[in-house]
């Protein structure tokens, strides 16, 4: 994906650890911080 | 390491909560198992989303990790940081505390200069659905062609070790030394 100077965060569908599908996008009605990472 | 961090995380949470959301989103091939066990060591209270299918790689470009947005309120990402998003450094935890209070953007760090490669994705996608579907063994087979072509690529080098010694990744400490010389061999 090419960045553009003010990127959007995307409306992606992913499951929390219980298996419950969220849209990412859906946290965005207030200042959000997303942290990824993994276990290694 | 990823992982160490969450306990920074889970108390940034518990300090500002009013003012911001937080999200974390655990990236393995292998599904929720594994992380849950430092989610819940971490005592984390904040969501977390388990992208076990490259998701967010796609759609970004990156091939690290750790990695951090910030993000206004109805989704204009102001800040992001591909690769080395570590909360523990004094001035990047200054900075992104100065956001939470006043607003003020840290400087940008780095778009991807260096994104996934095609051939590299697609080998890696395609280990993915191979380990859906329980094939482990074609899983490691794509993903160490993936890794000859783009030795660089920590997601897909790290997946595949993690998939091979399990023992070197979840089962105590990780095994950095191990890791280091391994990379140290192009293995």
């Amino acid at each position: 994906m090419i960045q553009s100077e003010r990127p959007f965060l995307p409306s992606l569908h992913l499951p929390d650890l219980d298996g419950q599908m969220i849209d990412l996008s859906s946290y965005a009605n207030k200042k959000l911080i997303v942290f990824m990472w993994s276990s290694w | 390491m990823c992982r160490e961090q969450l306990p920074v995380w889970q108390q940034l949470h518990e300090q500002f909560s009013d003012k911001v959301q937080f999200v974390g989103i655990t990236f393995d091939a292998q599904g929720p198992e594994k992380p849950r066990f430092y989610v819940e060591k971490a005592s984390i209270t904040f969501p977390m989303l388990v992208d076990s299918q490259n998701v967010l790689g796609k759609h970004f470009g990156f091939k690290v990790l750790p990695n951090g947005l910030l993000v206004e309120p109805g989704g204009v990402i102001v800040y992001s940081k591909f690769g080395g998003f570590e909360i523990r450094e004094t001035d990047r935890r200054i900075a992104i505390e100065k956001w939470i209070l006043s607003d003020q953007v840290p400087g940008a760090e780095n778009p991807i200069s260096d994104p996934f490669q095609d051939e590299c994705l697609k080998l890696f996608q395609d280990g993915i659905v191979a380990l859906e579907n329980h094939n482990k063994g074609l899983a490691a087979e794509l993903w160490r062609k993936a890794v000859k072509i783009d030795p660089k690529n920590l997601v897909v080098r790290k997946q595949l070790w993690a998939l091979e010694n399990p023992d070197r990744f979840y089962e105590g400490d990780v095994d950095l030394d191990w890791q280091k010389g391994l990379f140290e061999k192009g293995l």
